[in-house]
């Protein structure tokens, strides 16, 4: 089997060289004498500014000390603040959602803070759900001391990576609004019920459910975990064709026309099948793991992953 | 690798300079290509200053046995850049620079278009992967994730790449 890689991995590393090549970084010495110059400037200002501000802020804090007694009380310890949210799926039960929370949409994410509990608050309406992300401080892991209902904790991977939170509602979502606290948008929801899935999966895949990556397309990815190897299952709109025909067999999947990309013995270590029906594009890859003895799976296993979708 | 010297008030300041100087040195070509692509052509400069300038700040704080120079390095400029971006925003159009002539400039230009709607996790695992050429245990350590993160946030970027590409390339 050729080893060659995925159409966008090469079209990205050959991009990345060619772009590194042409650039010019700047001169290290200029950079460096302001950056060493800096301390000192700092230190000068610093401490006048800082009396200045004690001098308004200590009566300040006074006058609002009660008040912000009473503010406590609606915010609990280690809170942070109240994030955005998107990227809504309602799961196969109608009365879970799973939404996408981007931890960096609402305060600088520090490389040095650790990782932020999110939690969900859910309010529902006869004709509205509303669901508030909150977000706080990584040594307050339960920020309460009883989690009311409809309320779920979960805490993010450091890194930029958004924090997956499902909720679960007291009635089926139905036709009623899905809104967000932070912003009052209001959200459209894919229903995965009506995204086809696999009825076939070699042994030990777990189901990890469903997201999307934002709200502008109904794009949506199904994971499934084998600890050392992932299966994402994608349905959007026009992957294209893989770009280097070398090592890509076609097939058919479900009556369409396929392209199966063969393992690359690089980074990505991935294969996948890639096909149009009549309404969407779907892509099945699977991804293997960082050691050479996880490779992902095969072909003849993707293909009859991909045509058991029902 | 060469390991900074712990400084102290006894330290000359010139050799702390020099030593500093040329720690960072190797991998200053690094910090800038970072810093021009994660921040707009207006601000790089400023950004690759900051990260600059809080290394210097910083410098008592590097651990050898967590890190080498350059992933500390690049962490530090990526959460510079991060801060500068008062809120996630796809690079203006006019920051992007066409690579190549003809098809190669087209297709590289709705490449650039692609990555700069990544969400921030993605652009940034993207550029330490492709355009620095990091292995990806190390664009895991710079991103503070799991190497099966990393992997699976460039599996993200690439299949949201393919999304956005496939609108003009079926």
């Amino acid at each position: 089997m050729s080893l060659d890689p995925d159409p966008v991995d090469q079209l990205l590393d050959r991009h990345g060289k060619h772009w590194l090549a042409t650039f010019n970084p700047l001169p290290l010495e200029g950079a460096l004498a302001v950056a060493i110059d800096q301390q000192p400037h700092r230190t000068r200002w610093l401490w006048p500014v800082a009396a200045a501000v004690a001098l308004l802020v200590i009566p300040l804090l006074t006058v609002v000390g009660i008040s912000g007694s009473l503010q406590s009380a609606h915010h609990p310890a280690g809170y942070l603040g109240d994030f955005a949210w998107n990227g809504a799926v309602l799961n196969k039960d109608p009365r879970t959602l799973t939404i996408a929370v981007d931890i960096n949409r609402i305060r600088d994410y520090c490389l040095d803070d650790g990782l932020p509990a999110v939690r969900a608050v859910v309010s529902e309406t006869a004709t509205k759900v509303t669901i508030r992300a909150q977000a706080f401080e990584p040594s307050h892991p339960s920020p309460t001391p009883s989690v009311p209902p409809g309320t779920v904790l979960a805490c993010s991977l450091r890194g930029y990576r958004p924090v997956m939170v499902t909720v679960r509602l007291e009635q089926p979502l139905g036709t009623r609004s899905l809104l967000d606290a932070k912003t009052g948008a209001r959200h459209q929801v894919v229903d995965a019920s009506k995204v086809p899935a696999p009825s076939w999966l070699p042994a030990g895949y777990v189901d990890l459910g469903f997201q999307r990556y934002d709200d502008d397309s109904d794009q949506v990815l199904h994971r499934y975990d084998a600890g050392k190897a992932e299966l994402r299952v994608v349905r959007g709109h026009g992957f294209p064709a893989p770009a280097n025909e070398r090592g890509v067999t076609t097939a058919t999947v479900l009556g369409q026309p396929a392209k199966v990309t063969a393992p690359s013995k690089g980074v990505t270590n991935e294969a996948c099948v890639i096909w149009d029906d009549s309404e969407y594009s779907w892509s099945i890859c699977s991804v293997g793991g960082p050691a050479v003895h996880d490779p992902p799976l095969s072909a003849a296993e993707l293909l009859r992953i991909a045509n058991s979708l029902r | 690798m060469h390991v900074l010297p712990e400084p102290s008030p006894v330290d000359d300041p010139v050799s702390a300079e020099q030593d500093f100087a040329t720690w960072v040195r190797p991998h200053w070509a690094a910090m800038s290509a970072l810093a021009r692509r994660l921040s707009g052509v207006a601000d790089w400069e400023d950004v690759l200053q900051e990260s600059l300038s809080a290394a210097w700040r910083k410098r008592a704080q590097f651990d050898p046995r967590r890190g080498t120079p350059r992933n500390w390095l690049l962490a530090i400029t990526a959460d510079q850049a991060h801060k500068n971006r008062r809120r996630p925003r796809p690079a203006p159009l006019d920051d992007v620079e066409p690579v190549g002539s003809g098809s190669d400039a087209a297709l590289n230009l709705d490449l650039e278009r692609a990555i700069a709607r990544l969400a921030p996790r993605q652009r940034l695992a993207v550029t330490l992967r492709y355009f620095l050429g990091l292995p990806v245990a190390d664009v895991a350590t710079v991103m503070g994730c799991a190497e099966g993160t990393a992997k699976s946030t460039l599996a993200d970027a690439r299949d949201r790449i393919r999304a956005l590409l496939g609108e003009d390339y079926r």
